[in-house]
């Protein structure tokens, strides 16, 4: 591993931008975002406001849609504004981090480890290198048979004949519960002298949790992370991301949110010639500023990928197809033919799933569970959390009609969108918090 | 006009319609500002986090009696002549009046007082004094309230501070260390049993990870008693804390098979402490 080129830039074009979208970087260098200094005070004032009385930053809503009142754009366009991520960025990145690991030599074998917030991707960029090298992926064990010390699951891990492994979630392999943490003190042992290489993915609450309970820290080799999307990134992702046959304009103003497609821009350029900046196709606008929502956007998700692509899909279920003043529409000009306008909110009307400032202790230690665990079923959680399993259910139900947890691959997990909240509230408990 | 009256023109003001109105206002503006942060402060405290809350609590009676004393000294310009000989004379004529007729009150002001300088228990505190364990709500100008994990609300006069020890169990902190107890058969591997236990109180929800968790063991003519000492995250969750780790490590003996302890008719268990 060389600490020096450990970045990659699977998305580097001809304009060479000033840094590479995905970079993985030794955890000791993630870097979250900056908010803009002018939300930093307005969020201070709101936190002491709400500090006096106990109101949060907005009501909690649900998902029905009822308080929009404009006609949105509809499921397929933002489908098609924020897909489904290609995570063979973040693994190419990866790789390059990874180039001399491990050893050429065959005989040293050492394990690495990746650790990454929820939703940031990780799992999905650790399977994607595992395809890319060829090596095999270990899917966790069963809940059922972590209590019982899943010693079967565990020969795996040692398995030389099998070759070399990729465990995309460590954060699987223990339950907070009296039996359940001996399968992962005795894979941190082995981790700490594996018999094969092996990169291991964790996430960052978990790996909180274990470190504090278990010193996993002390037992594995330093941990390397995605980096942090910062506001430019931000910007070029879901650009690159979004169909470009759509323009995002913020309603007031008419700015764009996301620049142009590259190609959209070269194209204009061609068409138009130099010192053409007033025509009147998609060409002619795209040297319109593009206004700070990116900022805001990559500041509030604190620079996580999957958080920020969660909040930019929920920004875009309540964008207008039409509710922007003629003014502006003559301003900008007709669209050109193929072309779709989106019109967004401003940052701070945007109106996103919000856990109350002090909810109920059980709520509070539902979601901390879900988080160290990355995600639990249903039918474990009255195994490791101490309430009945109707109250636990109550509790389910309300923080999911809140849009807060959501269920993913039949686990319950705190959704993308709900997750800057639910951190907040967190810290502010006083509860155990991940470092990014 | 004799002696005497010359003496207590001396001693006394001439207390008019406008001497009055301000002794009203002193005693009401008192009243305001004792109300004021006696439910002020509380109220503050609750919306701040768990860690400021212990913070903020304490200066309850102190503010309380800055404003008593301040109150008690303005009504005393008012009324006295503020010269040393009248503060004397007059201080030292209604103690003796006042001495005799509220002996036991003046002494739960007085360790009232007292309370205030040496903090014994400060609201947020759980405390044991006599019968009775809660969480200290409230202290008065006579005595403390506090209110019960039944949710009993208990009086206790401040003069109790002069002969009943007052047990602290976090001492003006937000941690209380619990002690939770297992008896079990003494036929076991006890370094599993230990481990097992220390796994129930680090897996709780409820813990604080940041202090440490002990197991201490002994034997009993009746069996083997393992105590897991640790910490709540906060004072107020201690009874929750308890229960879920008895119910973990319950359900650590019984997946390892171990027993509990069966006390002989001969011979009695301890009786377990809150």
């Amino acid at each position: 591993m060389h600490d020096d080129e450990q970045s990659a830039s699977p998305a580097e074009t001809d304009t060479e931008p000033q840094s590479p979208l995905w970079e993985v970087v030794p955890l000791d260098r993630f870097e979250r975002p900056s908010e803009p200094t002018g939300e930093t005070v307005r969020k201070g004032l709101k936190g002491v406001w709400r500090s006096l009385l106990g109101a949060p930053d907005t009501e909690p809503e649900s998902m029905d849609g009822a308080q929009v009142p404009h006609p949105t754009v509809g499921q397929a366009v933002v489908d098609r504004a924020a897909p489904p991520p290609d995570w063979s960025g973040p693994a190419t990145a990866l790789e390059l981090a990874l180039a001399d690991w491990p050893e050429a030599d065959g005989q040293t074998m050492s394990a690495c480890l990746i650790v990454g917030p929820p939703h940031g991707g990780i799992g999905e960029t650790l399977r994607h290198w595992a395809w890319m090298r060829g090596w095999r992926v270990l899917e966790a064990p069963d809940p059922e048979a972590i209590l019982t010390g899943a010693e079967d699951w565990q020969e795996q891990l040692a398995d030389r004949d099998a070759g070399p492994a990729v465990l995309p979630s460590l954060e699987h392999c223990y339950l907070r519960h009296p039996l359940g943490l001996g399968l992962i003190r005795r894979m941190v042992a082995q981790l700490a002298a594996p018999t094969i290489p092996i990169l291991v993915g964790c996430d960052s609450w978990a790996f909180a949790f274990l470190g504090r309970a278990l010193a996993l820290q002390s037992g594995v080799p330093a941990p390397w992370t995605l980096q942090a999307l910062d506001h430019e990134r931000t910007e070029r992702w879901l650009a690159e991301m979004a169909d470009p046959a759509l323009r995002f304009h913020q309603v007031e103003g008419g700015d764009l949110v996301l620049p142009p497609p590259l190609a959209a821009v070269t194209a204009a350029t061609r068409g138009h010639g130099e010192g053409d900046g007033e025509g009147h196709d998609n060409g002619g606008h795209e040297s319109e500023p593009v206004s700070g929502f990116c900022r805001f956007l990559a500041a509030y998700a604190r620079g996580n990928p999957g958080v920020i692509r969660a909040i930019w899909r929920h920004c875009l279920e309540m964008a207008a197809t039409e509710e922007v003043e003629q003014a502006l529409l003559d301003r900008l000009g007709t669209p050109a033919h193929g072309i779709h306008r989106v019109w967004l909110d401003s940052w701070q009307k945007m109106r996103l799933p919000t856990l109350i400032a002090d909810p109920p202790d059980l709520d509070q230690y539902f979601l901390h569970t879900l988080l160290v665990h990355g995600g639990l079923p249903e039918d474990i959680l009255p195994t490791v959390l101490p309430a009945p399993g109707t109250d636990l259910g109550r509790s389910l139900r309300r923080l999911s009609a809140d849009n807060i947890i959501g269920e993913y691959n039949g686990r319950w997990q705190v959704t993308g969108a709900g997750y800057p909240s639910v951190r907040q509230v967190m810290a502010r408990q006083g509860l155990l918090l991940d470092a990014f | 006009m004799d002696e005497a009256e010359q003496t207590l023109v001396r001693i006394f003001n001439e207390l008019g319609w406008q001497e009055a109105a301000e002794i009203a206002a002193v005693i009401a503006a008192a009243w305001a500002l004792t109300a004021a942060v006696q439910r002020g402060l509380p109220w503050l405290a609750e919306r701040f986090r768990r860690a400021q809350r212990h913070r903020i609590l304490p200066f309850v009676p102190v503010l309380r009696m800055i404003i008593l004393v301040g109150a008690l000294a303005m009504l005393l310009a008012i009324i006295i002549r503020p010269t040393v000989e009248n503060m004397v004379a007059i201080l030292g004529a209604s103690a003796l009046a006042i001495g005799f007729a509220f002996k036991d009150y003046l002494s739960g002001v007085v360790a009232g007082v007292v309370a205030v300088i040496e903090r014994p228990h400060r609201p947020g505190d759980w405390v044991r004094i006599g019968d009775a364990y809660g969480e200290v709500t409230r202290e008065g100008l006579r005595g403390l309230e506090m209110v019960t994990p039944d949710d009993t609300r208990v009086f206790i006069p401040h003069s109790k501070l002069w002969d009943t020890a007052i047990y602290n169990a976090n001492n003006g902190s937000r941690e209380l260390m619990c002690v939770v107890r297992f008896f079990v058969d003494p036929r076991h591997d006890a370094g599993q049993v230990r481990s097992a236990l220390y796994d129930a109180a680090l897996t709780s929800p409820y813990v604080q990870l940041d202090l440490p968790i002990r197991v201490v063991l002994w034997e009993e003519p009746w069996g083997t008693h393992y105590r897991v000492k640790a910490y709540p995250l906060e004072a107020r969750q201690q009874f929750h804390f308890i229960s879920d780790v008895t119910v973990r490590g319950k359900a650590a003996l019984a997946a390892l098979g171990v027993a509990p302890a069966t006390p002989s008719a001969s011979v009695a268990a301890p009786e377990p402490q809150p």
